[in-house]
């Protein structure tokens, strides 16, 4: 009876999204807004929406191939990580453009977002304190 | 309440410094290697005959590196080196020299060196990372052999939720080296300006866009000179091998779009090059690119097309409706971000009275044309 219970709470544990973090954007406490929809932050992070509040964002970014970058950009524009450098290719290679600024893992982006007026970055929540403004949660 | 009390004239402060503290310097680049070769009734093929019958790297090579420096919010001056792959050699060339000014959210001015806007990919023609081909589809980007000009231009940006409208508006003039029928042209535009509309949208943009211009045309055959003589010579002949052509007024239009969403990729552009005259055919070209990603690969199909559409002799000869059809079977595959790898198989199909309508040297007329390219290419940016 107990094995037969265990397996399947094996299994739930194996397929829950426990790999899947729960990421929160978020920003300096003085951003002018306070919640933000995934329309609004797919603008951000792709470049389209460079003001908040009238105030000009820092966008930050994790490292490249880092398994929150890869979550959090598939959930929000639907881009892999391959179209998304194409994306930003053809912004750079025009003058029109900028990708975020990468400074490392998601504590790095939050002590840099905790510190820069402007600066807009994503962690996982479990990293969230007083110091960041939290804008959206990712479903 | 202290802490907060604090805060302010430490934001305020922040607000002013970095206004002069924000100058910073970016480096970029990109670059396309790969090899190509042309089989079949033609030795020959592309705007500057880059293409021969066995492989080389110069059809399909080019390498670019772009700074760009941020003074302040508003002012950033950008800069790009590149070496592109023609004829039998490589050249090197400041593609972009500007200074651009944000004067609003909306509305940013250039002036300086600048990417000619002729077509939907003009601004990244070079940057092979950011389409499926190795090159651009020649039937429609070979027919406006200048890439840039002096000038300036305007661009307005308006955006509504995820639509994103861009007007553009230049003026300018060139003096530019092309290649044209394989032969090196000095072809000057005076009077130049042009003008497009951008429709972007989360999947894809439409472009419409139009340039015009008076040009001079110079062209010295002498590079072609080893083919059978009286085979390629427009015009006024000079010299035997040239052709000069004062003060025609030209224009060009091309409407394009790009599409991506889940799996489906699609480009298409169509083309009308007007030129007064019968020296210098005005023409029509269009073409259509098709692909389906699957994981990392991007298998895609490109028909294109062009025609020409006046009377324009060569050799007292009309080459009206002298034609070039092509079908691609292409692919690509992402290794990893900033890097791809890409391979080709084009046929091409030249009907007409004369090969000057197709980008192929041909050595008489009238004459059909049929060949094949094979190219493959690694891309990548940093």
């Amino acid at each position: 009876m107990n094995t037969m219970l265990k397996i399947p709470l094996l299994l739930a544990l194996m397929f829950s999204p426990l790999s899947q973090a729960e990421l929160v954007v978020i920003a300096h406490p003085s951003a002018g807004v306070d919640r933000l929809d995934q329309g609004a932050v797919k603008q951000l992070f792709l470049g389209k929406m460079r003001k908040l509040a009238g105030q000009k964002v820092k966008l930050l970014d994790q490292v490249s191939g880092s398994a929150d970058r890869e979550q959090f950009y598939t959930q929000v524009t639907g881009k892999s990580s391959a179209q998304l450098k194409s994306y930003w290719s053809r912004l750079i290679f025009t003058g029109k453009g900028k990708p975020p600024e990468v400074v490392g893992g998601g504590a790095a982006v939050k002590s840099r977002v905790a510190t820069s007026a402007g600066a807009v970055g994503y962690v996982d929540a479990t990293q969230v304190d007083d110091s960041v403004k939290v804008l959206f949660r990712l479903p | 309440m202290r802490m907060q009390g604090k805060r302010l004239p430490v934001a305020l402060l922040l607000g002013l410094c970095c206004g002069a503290a924000q100058a910073e310097f970016s480096l970029n680049g990109f670059g396309t290697l790969g090899v190509a070769e042309v089989h079949g009734d033609e030795r020959r093929y592309g705007l500057s005959g880059e293409y021969v019958d066995e492989l080389r790297t110069e059809p399909v090579s080019r390498a670019g590196l772009q700074g760009r420096y941020q003074f302040n919010d508003s002012f950033s001056a950008t800069g790009q080196l590149l070496v592109r792959g023609e004829r039998s050699r490589y050249d090197t060339d400041v593609e972009w020299a500007y200074l651009s000014y944000q004067a609003t959210d909306s509305l940013e001015l250039r002036a300086g060196r600048l990417r000619l806007p002729a077509f939907l990919l003009s601004e990244s023609l070079d940057v092979g990372y950011t389409y499926p081909w190795i090159r651009p589809p020649a039937e429609v980007y070979s027919q406006m052999p200048i890439s840039r000009y002096i000038g300036g231009d305007l661009l307005y940006n308006t955006a509504a939720g995820d639509y994103d409208m861009t007007f553009q508006l230049m003026l300018g003039q060139t003096d530019s080296d092309v290649f044209m029928g394989g032969a090196e042209t000095e072809m000057q535009a005076r009077d130049m300006w042009g003008a497009s509309v951008t429709l972007q949208y989360d999947y894809g943009r439409v472009r419409l866009g139009h340039v015009a211009a008076n040009i001079d045309v110079d062209t010295n055959f002498q590079a072609i000179a080893e083919m059978p003589p009286g085979s390629f010579v427009v015009g006024n002949a000079r010299d035997d091998f040239g052709l000069v052509l004062e003060g025609l007024d030209g224009s060009f239009t091309s409407l394009g779009y790009s599409y991506e969403r889940e799996n489906w990729v699609s480009y298409g552009e169509v083309a009308v090059r007007k030129v007064d005259g019968l020296d210098f055919p005005d023409t029509r070209s269009a073409f259509l690119t098709l692909g389906y990603r699957v994981d990392n690969w991007l298998p895609h199909l490109t028909w294109g097309w062009s025609e020409v559409t006046d009377d324009a002799q060569v050799n007292g000869v009309s080459i009206k409706e002298g034609e070039q059809t092509s079908w691609t079977l292409g692919v690509r595959y992402d290794v990893q971000p900033g890097l791809a790898v890409k391979a080709e198989y084009q046929v091409i199909d030249a009907d007409g009275p004369n090969g000057y309508s197709s980008l192929f040297e041909t050595a008489g007329f009238p004459r059909n044309v049929d060949a094949e390219i094979v190219s493959f290419a690694v891309d990548f940016v940093f």
